[in-house]
């Protein structure tokens, strides 16, 4: 496994890699040694040979960086600072190597490493900002890269994914065109450059990125100063991105000769790869260096701490008139609302005049209102005849100036970090669809055929329009008129569409489907719907709030445990939809009891009489957990886990399913054995962690959405992780065609939501979906209140097949040598079986100790990774506790990396000082973050009440120390529910100590000091029992 | 390798504000011998330093907007004119 690491180099991203099958060795004892484990240029350029363009970087020849290099992408050598020791460098935690030096020194190391030009290393750097690009921190799955680069998967350490991060900023930056074209020295010639324009908030984030480098970022040749190395990696990127985005030249004609007017050469040169101008005459690149820095320093013009305020008054009366009133607000952020003290800071320029003052006000305010004025005549000329006036306060404007102003100048103004000042009722919707429906009499019973009445009208707000008044509005020359003393800016395309339904829709009856898909549907782009007004049932749904208003169906009796009252609301919620033939997405926060609906669903409709069997697809980690949930709450289902290679086919497979209540099966399994599966009757399919198939293009989304069945169900504590895509996705399984296409979806909904924040659209996507959304929050109070204070709950892991083999050739290995002992050395023996086979239920790297990749390789890990994201996204921290230090040394840069979050990790090797400090920083950070605790090191004594999660990945077996672990978080100080969890893999040695100890209450109380110590007391016939691999244990 | 710097030798002097907006009341750096735990780790994590999505849809020319035009002209034309078109195309609309 490769760990590449980042420099910026000379205009060019320098990348280099820690080789973690080169196991570190003493170095030579030279002055500037070779780093004894990186891994050789062309090994890296080869594991590189699919992120970069055109395959493998060209080789070029071997130079060092200070040496300079010729154009395009090369091998060199670059000499590098690290702390380490006389034997070597102190390896990065991502390499998971074991570190030694115990006062690391800094000091120079030769590594081979690649230059990329700054257009392949967006190429690469992009590659690692792609949302769930890999499993683990590879980015990349090991098994997509090519060749002998198969042997060396790799990963990208923290120095290169922050260059990654300092690319999306470059992208921002030229996406929002805060570039502006220069002139710059290069080599001792000219080139054409195009250059960032930071000002405002782009300034002080760049600032704190250039804070938060990594040393290692910087540490090429000397030590660099963190400012400079993002300034220049910023430059090269930025200038790399415009080039791409701008593939056309910006003039016409050939490439101007070295003989033609500069500024002809230096445009050409603006676009294609080579923007070196040669031969520049001096006085004319002094004249046009000197007007386009010129220009570039004038964008700092707009950036001062003081800025105008344009405010717009509505008139007081019927006679009065609109008014613009000018102001200064002090720029605090970029909608130029500052506050001061909890009050929204504003002065007027009459107040100013009058002799008001505040902290924030410059010296000599009217001249910084008369020059933002100015300036602000550029982007709104309108405001040209306030110049005339020589103490500019405001204009009294007509109503067609105000409605030019709302559309474009207020737009405009605050874009540019202007304050602008609206009435509230600005912006928000004028016209559109009001809908309602009622019951029609001597219709029986409720289902998507029923029949009831329907009426569109057209209304703004709830007050209705009639068709004489609609009228009226159309005749209006302005489109900014009052209706029921509410101003509303009308356009031209939605008076249309309105004086269209209006005369074409009008009323009627209609099926209850077709009025939930008119409600879906969200009216026409023009004129959205924005109110309905439904009765009875139908009324019940399209509230979006079902599951509060339906009437409960009663807790199964075959179900072994109880309902909490919102699980009940939640299970009345499902039959509800399920009758109907609706899907729906069950996407109450984690820990809420999914599972336990789900199987209550099928409980209750088995109660009811037959059905067709359910198919369950889940990520393969949670396959055991469904097969032993349901055998706890619901022993009376019939379960099918079809998966692994000995799964049944064709007959057999019919013949199971047939027989089963659930068939449990994975969505890898899904996507290869679909013929089959979609050939089968399938009462309903539930995606279980739907993330699964956020993509809707994906072949797994694909695949599950092909899977005839009467209704669907999706589970996830995530319907939305990055982007309103995801949940169309989701949906469009859920209740195919309901949404309409993606590309609809995408630019009625997702692009006003995401890119505009747009209200009405968030209102309007809501009503669209509510109906077939269920969420609850764990911060609802009604939700809260029904919750015990510690949930506990045990999680059920698989192993990979990898763990499995080395599972069974310990346990045959180790019964033999605890067979053929006795006295100590048997008792030795007995725990270090216990040992190995518990640090292989953990990881195969946790008992190899070979440093090998972590990811795809433990099913433990895996679920740990799904948890941890799950925690981190809905904002919480979590403890993690294992007993191993060695463990916790593997998981923390892994996890650290997986998640872009902070993971602390504190074990019995660190300082007094250095625990105080972590548990300081998990206690007041407010990013969500995970705490990595040795049990030993951490289990009593700390407060990290921050933590509403604890999980412990590895079991002690003793439930007084583990509960002490928990209490941790479980303390005096603790406002929120905690949940705790308890990993076990299934039919292992883990699993049967769990069902001793729970068979056995009295004796694991009695056994509580003891750790596992009383286990060695076991017999020869009774350790390999319990050792023994159960057929249940590989995923 | 080139070395780049934004000034020439005869050119004006460029204004201190946009001499180092990135460096300009930055915290110095803390000395590599005192980051040796950290050597190869961000202060923060990534996820706070990335860019926010743009929530004000500003149109990609603004700065052409905002600014008073450069003196320069190519064959005749004003730069801004030239550029307003292809800036519009940055956002890809």
């Amino acid at each position: 496994m490769l760990v590449v690491h980042g420099a910026w180099v000379d205009g060019r991203l320098g990348v280099w890699a820690e080789d973690t099958a080169r196991a570190p060795a003493p170095a030579s004892r030279a002055t500037l040694r070779p780093h004894p484990f990186a891994a050789p240029a062309a090994v890296l350029a080869a594991a590189l040979g699919a992120a970069v363009p055109g395959g493998a970087p060209a080789t070029a020849a071997p130079g060092t960086a200070a040496g300079g290099s010729s154009a395009g992408t090369g091998e060199c050598e670059l000499t590098i600072l690290l702390p380490g020791s006389a034997r070597g460098p102190l390896p990065s935690p991502e390499s998971g190597l074991a570190s030694t030096a115990r006062s690391p020194k800094i000091s120079a190391w030769r590594v081979p490493a690649l230059l990329l030009r700054p257009v392949d290393a967006l190429s690469l750097l992009d590659s690692l900002s792609v949302p769930d690009a890999g499993a683990g921190p590879s980015g990349l799955d090991p098994d997509d890269v090519p060749g002998s680069a198969a042997e060396h998967g790799w990963g990208p350490g923290l120095s290169l994914r922050y260059f990654a991060v300092v690319a999306e900023h470059a992208r921002g930056l030229v996406r929002r065109g805060r570039i502006l074209p220069r002139l710059v020295v290069e080599g001792g010639g000219h080139a054409a450059r195009w250059r960032p324009v930071l000002t405002g908030a782009d300034a002080t984030v760049l600032r704190d990125l250039a804070a938060a480098m990594p040393p290692v970022c910087r540490a090429v040749a000397e030590e660099r100063p963190s400012a400079d190395v993002l300034r220049a990696a910023l430059n090269g990127l930025v200038d790399g991105v415009a080039r791409l985005s701008l593939p056309d030249r910006l003039i016409l004609g050939n490439r101007p000769g070295t003989k033609a007017p500069l500024p002809d050469r230096w445009l050409y040169a603006l676009t294609g790869e080579d923007a070196a101008l040669p031969a520049a005459r001096p006085a004319e690149a002094a004249a046009l260096s000197g007007a386009l820095d010129g220009w570039s320093a004038s964008a700092h013009e707009l950036d001062g701490p003081v800025r105008a305020c344009f405010r717009l008054i509505e008139p007081a009366g019927e006679d009065a008139s609109w008014k613009v009133e000018f102001g200064l607000v002090p720029r605090v952020s970029p909608t130029g609302a500052g506050e001061s003290d909890g009050e929204v800071a504003y002065l007027s320029a009459d107040r100013i005049r009058a002799g008001e003052r505040a902290p924030w006000l410059p010296e000599r305010p009217e001249e910084v209102l008369r020059a933002d004025l100015s300036r602000a005549v550029r982007l709104h000329p309108d405001l040209y005849s306030a110049l005339r006036d020589p103490e500019p306060s405001g204009l009294t404007v007509e109503t067609a100036w105000a409605f030019s102003f709302l559309r474009n100048g207020a737009p405009m103004l605050r874009a540019a970090g202007y304050g602008v000042r609206l009435p509230t009722w600005a912006g928000r919707q004028g016209l559109g669809l009001k809908l309602t429906t009622r019951a029609v009499t001597g219709e029986e019973g409720f289902g998507l055929d029923r029949r009831v009445s329907f009426r569109l009208d057209v209304a703004i707000g709830d007050h209705t329009i009639t068709g004489e008044e609609l009228a009226r509005l159309a005749e209006l020359r302005i489109p900014l008129v009052q209706v029921e003393g509410q101003w509303i800016e009308l356009d031209d395309q939605q008076l249309k569409a309105a004086l269209k339904v209006v005369e074409q829709r009008g009323g009627g009856e209609r099926t209850v489907g077709e009025v939930i898909r008119e409600v879906v549907d969200g009216g026409d782009e023009e004129l959205p719907l924005v109110a309905v007004d439904a009765d009875g049932l139908l009324g019940d749904l399209l509230s979006g709030e079902a599951e509060r208003r339906l009437t409960p169906v009663g807790v199964p009796r075959t179900l072994e445990g109880t309902l909490r009252p919102y699980q009940e609301r939640g299970l009345s919620w499902l039959s509800f939809l399920s009758d109907l033939g609706l899907g729906g997405i069950l996407a109450d926060d984690m820990g809420l009891g999914k599972t336990v609906s789900t199987l209550s669903l099928l409980l209750s409709e088995r109660e009811g009489g037959a059905h067709p069997p359910t198919l369950l697809v889940c990520p393969m980690s949670l396959v055991g957990n469904w097969q032993k949930e349901a055998a706890r709450f619901a022993p009376s289902l019939r379960v099918y886990v079809h998966h692994g290679g000995t799964r049944k086919r064709d007959d057999e497979l019919a013949e199971a399913v047939r027989e089963a209540d659930l068939v449990l099966t994975t969505y890898g399994t899904a996507l290869r054995d679909l013929g089959a599966l979609a050939a089968l009757e399938w009462g309903r399919v539930v995606c279980d962690e739907a993330q699964a198939i956020k993509n809707s293009a994906a072949q797994q989304s694909r695949a599950v959405r092909s899977i005839p069945a009467r209704t669907r169900l999706a589970l996830t504590g995530t319907p939305v992780e990055n982007h309103l895509s995801e949940l169309w996705s989701i949906m469009e399984f859920c209740n195919p065609g309901l949404l309409g296409p993606a590309k609809r979806f995408r630019r009625r909904y997702q692009d006003p939501i995401e890119t505009r924040r747009d209200e009405n659209a968030t209102r309007a996507l809501k009503r669209a979906t509510g109906p077939f959304v269920l969420r609850r929050l764990k911060t609802d109070k009604t939700i809260i209140s029904d919750l015990p204070e510690k949930l506990e709950m045990k999680v059920w892991c698989t192993l990979t097949p990898e763990q499995a083999e080395l599972y069974r050739a310990v346990v045959n290995d180790m019964m033999d040598r605890i067979d053929g002992s006795q006295g100590i050395e048997r008792r030795g023996n007995v725990l270090a079986t216990m040992t190995r086979l518990k640090q292989i239920c953990n990881h195969p790297a946790h008992l190899l100790k070979d440093g090998s990749r972590l990811a795809g390789r433990s099913g433990k890990l895996a679920r740990l990774e799904e948890l941890a994201e799950e925690i981190v996204e809905e904002g919480d921290k979590a403890l993690v506790f294992t007993q191993y230090t060695e463990f916790g040394s593997l998981l923390q840069p892994y996890l650290a990396a997986h998640l872009d979050r902070p993971v602390l990790w504190l074990h019995g090797g660190l300082p007094k000082h250095r625990r105080e400090e972590l548990v300081e920083r998990f206690q007041r950070d407010d990013e969500p973050m995970l705490f990595l605790l040795s049990l030993k090191a951490a289990g009593t004594g700390l407060n990290l009440t921050a933590a509403n999660h604890v999980i412990h990945v590895d079991r002690w077996w003793n439930p007084a120390v583990e509960n002490q672990a928990t209490d941790r978080a479980f303390r005096i100080g603790q406002s929120r529910n905690v949940q705790v969890r308890k990993f076990i893999c299934v039919d292992t040695l883990e699993e049967r100590i769990d069902e001793m100890i729970e068979r056995k209450k009295a004796l694991a109380e009695s056994v509580v000091g003891a750790g596992e110590d009383w286990l060695t007391n076991l017999s020869t016939e009774q350790l390999r029992e319990l050792f023994r691999l159960g057929p249940g244990a590989v995923s | 390798m080139p070395h780049e710097s934004d000034a020439t030798s005869s050119a004006p002097p460029v204004p201190p504000a946009e001499r180092d907006p990135v460096g300009d009341g930055a915290a110095p750096d803390v000395p590599f011998d005192r980051r040796t735990a950290d050597f190869y780790s961000p202060g923060v994590s990534l996820s706070r330093l990335r860019p926010r999505p743009d929530v004000a849809a500003a149109p990609a020319d603004l700065l052409l907007r905002a600014l008073e035009p450069p003196p320069v002209k190519v064959r005749h034309i004003p730069l801004v004119d030239l550029l307003r078109k292809p800036y519009r195309e940055l956002n890809g609309e």
